[in-house]
């Protein structure tokens, strides 16, 4: 998998750092990586609703400077020129920020960047536009609100995941190499496995969350979908690191995040497979063949693989559940008062679920936290990584959707756990369900062990190309290079 | 389905922080906390919680300027 990747028509590289490659060698520029992109929406967004705004001339005039930038010597990096999306929960001085509300306030960070979209812009990323989400990062898409609904460019009846979900939609449908997602209960990881591509929820704190609408204070991790485990490890590289504006991220070092993945193997790297939690009666039999392939994959490449039970599952579950609801209603509480008929039903009822929890429960909940922060630590110093299935099935109808809200989603999602533990998670394509929709396998860590995530899910791209795959809908796009 | 008594527990929890959802999605959180009910009590009664301190730390200096 090292020579570029062109995507089908030949338009561009597939993945973020054949496009870096392709740029320092002077084979592509930025401007045309980026004119492809915005030609690519042009054909496609009418049916994937990937953006909610597009900045085509800020976007074109930001690739002309990476362009002039690197005719000088100057290389900020492997983002350097790359158009990226940025999910509109987080602010961008483009334009304004709407977290797909009729509430939020308009002049909410008017012409400010998120601390991780200046980061983006510092290192030379081209910010291609905001991209669709759900309400306030919760519940459900609404047709009846004047936002884009977004759909799976595997399949546009279905919807992509959430809350991330154009970033995951354009990614898969090459409308950008790249973007900016946020997971408060699993909003990278379910997009990154409904939409076939990769997605990195980094450790709590690692990322700065200055600059975003908040959904859960404590659970909201940021974070990047992008086609590989290394494009995801780059793209952290740009945006990880401690802000003073945000008490809660974390001075770590950032390091190169793919620099344990040369080589391939995973000699050494012992891996946790959880099966107990994650496959419920109902749940698609695919996941279990895909996931089971993917285990022996892992072991192929020279894992040492053990059973484990995440500790205190069920309890976990609650706990972060409380938090997230608890954690929304103290944001939110005076506009659903005082503008309940303007959020969607799906953002307002599970928002509204928050009044229903005491002081009490919520202090419970942050306790039951940390038992099972120190009861994993424990089972995580005979294990490296521990894998699961992403989701008991692949993603729903958009009808299923509008219809069943968001807990119909939820239930089928084995990602929340590691929110309330606050580890971080990785999503990597593990292959595809009878009816052609893709599957995810989540690779969760020790905090700050990044680097290890990328090298395991690099190591297990690199035996297959699950994440190379390319939905039909954009492989019979015509070639739109300038 | 709800009892009666967390049916009222709700509507006046719902009424303390000022909501009136119409019925349909009253009736959903009737249901749905009625489906935590079982959940928030085996939070309690974890033994390993009983002693732990709660995944909150509040830092006596002053804060950095917002964003």
């Amino acid at each position: 998998m090292s020579q570029p990747t062109p995507t089908p028509d030949g338009a561009a590289p597939l993945t973020l750092l054949d496009a870096a490659r392709a740029l320092r060698e002077g084979s592509v520029t930025s401007v045309q990586l980026t004119r492809a992109a915005l030609a690519r929406a042009d054909a496609l967004d009418e049916r994937l609703g990937v953006y909610l705004e597009r900045f085509d001339a800020e976007a074109l005039a930001s690739a002309r400077r990476a362009d002039a930038e690197r005719a000088d010597g100057v290389d900020r990096g492997p983002l350097h020129g790359i158009p990226v999306g940025v999910k509109d929960i987080l602010a961008a001085a483009e334009g304004a920020t709407t977290a797909q509300s009729l509430v939020h306030d308009p002049a909410w960070g008017s012409g400010k960047d998120a601390t991780v979209v200046a980061r983006l812009r510092a290192a030379g990323a081209v910010i291609a536009g905001k991209t669709t989400t759900m309400e306030f990062a919760i519940g459900a898409p609404d047709p009846a609100k004047p936002f884009p609904v977004p759909h799976n460019p595997w399949d546009v009846e279905r919807w992509p995941g959430g809350s991330s979900s154009g970033t995951g939609a354009g990614v898969a449908a090459g409308l950008f190499l790249a973007g900016v997602g946020t997971d408060t209960g699993g909003s990278i990881r379910v997009p990154a496995a409904f939409c076939g591509v990769t997605g990195l929820m980094p450790t709590f704190g690692r990322v700065p969350n200055s600059g975003c609408v908040p959904l859960g204070f404590s659970l909201d991790h940021i974070g990047p979908l992008a086609r590989t485990a290394r494009d995801c490890g780059a793209f952290l590289e740009a945006i990880a690191g401690p802000a003073a504006e945000d008490p809660s991220s974390r001075d770590e070092p950032v390091g190169r995040f793919d620099a344990g993945a040369a080589g391939g193997s995973l000699e050494g790297v012992r891996v946790g497979v959880e099966r107990a939690n994650h496959f419920p009666g109902d749940g698609d039999p695919a996941v279990a063949e895909r996931f089971e392939a993917a285990v022996e994959a892992l072991g192929a490449l020279g894992a040492t693989v053990a059973e484990v039970e995440l500790p205190h599952h069920a309890e976990t579950l609650t706990a972060m559940m409380i938090t997230s609801m608890c954690e929304a209603m103290a944001y939110h509480r005076d506009d659903l008062r005082a503008r309940w008929e303007e959020f969607t039903p799906g953002t307002r009822g599970m928002i509204a679920s928050g009044a229903l929890f005491s002081g009490a429960d919520y202090v419970q909940a942050q306790r039951v936290r940390r038992v099972a922060q120190r009861a994993l630590g424990a089972l995580m110093t005979g294990v490296d990584v521990i894998a699961t299935p992403t989701a008991g099935k692949v993603a729903p109808t958009c009808e299923e959707v509008f219809a069943g809200g968001a807990m119909s989603v939820y239930e089928r999602v084995h990602t929340t756990y590691w929110n309330a533990v606050g580890n971080p998670a990785m999503v990597v394509p593990m292959g595809f369900n009878a009816d052609g929709m893709p599957l995810g396998l989540q690779l969760a860590a020790r905090p700050f062990e990044e680097a290890l995530l990328v090298r395991v899910g690099d190591a297990y791209q690199g035996v297959t190309d699950w994440h190379l795959r390319v939905p039909p809908i954009a492989a019979d796009l015509a070639t739109v290079n300038a | 389905m709800p009892d009666r008594d967390q049916t009222t527990l709700v509507d006046l929890q719902l009424a303390a922080a000022g909501l009136d959802p119409g019925p349909v999605e009253r009736a959903a959180l009737h249901a749905m906390h009625a489906a935590f009910a079982p959940g928030i009590d085996a939070l309690y009664a974890l033994p390993a919680a009983r002693y732990e301190v709660p995944a909150l730390v509040f830092d006596p200096r002053t804060p950095a300027p917002e964003w």
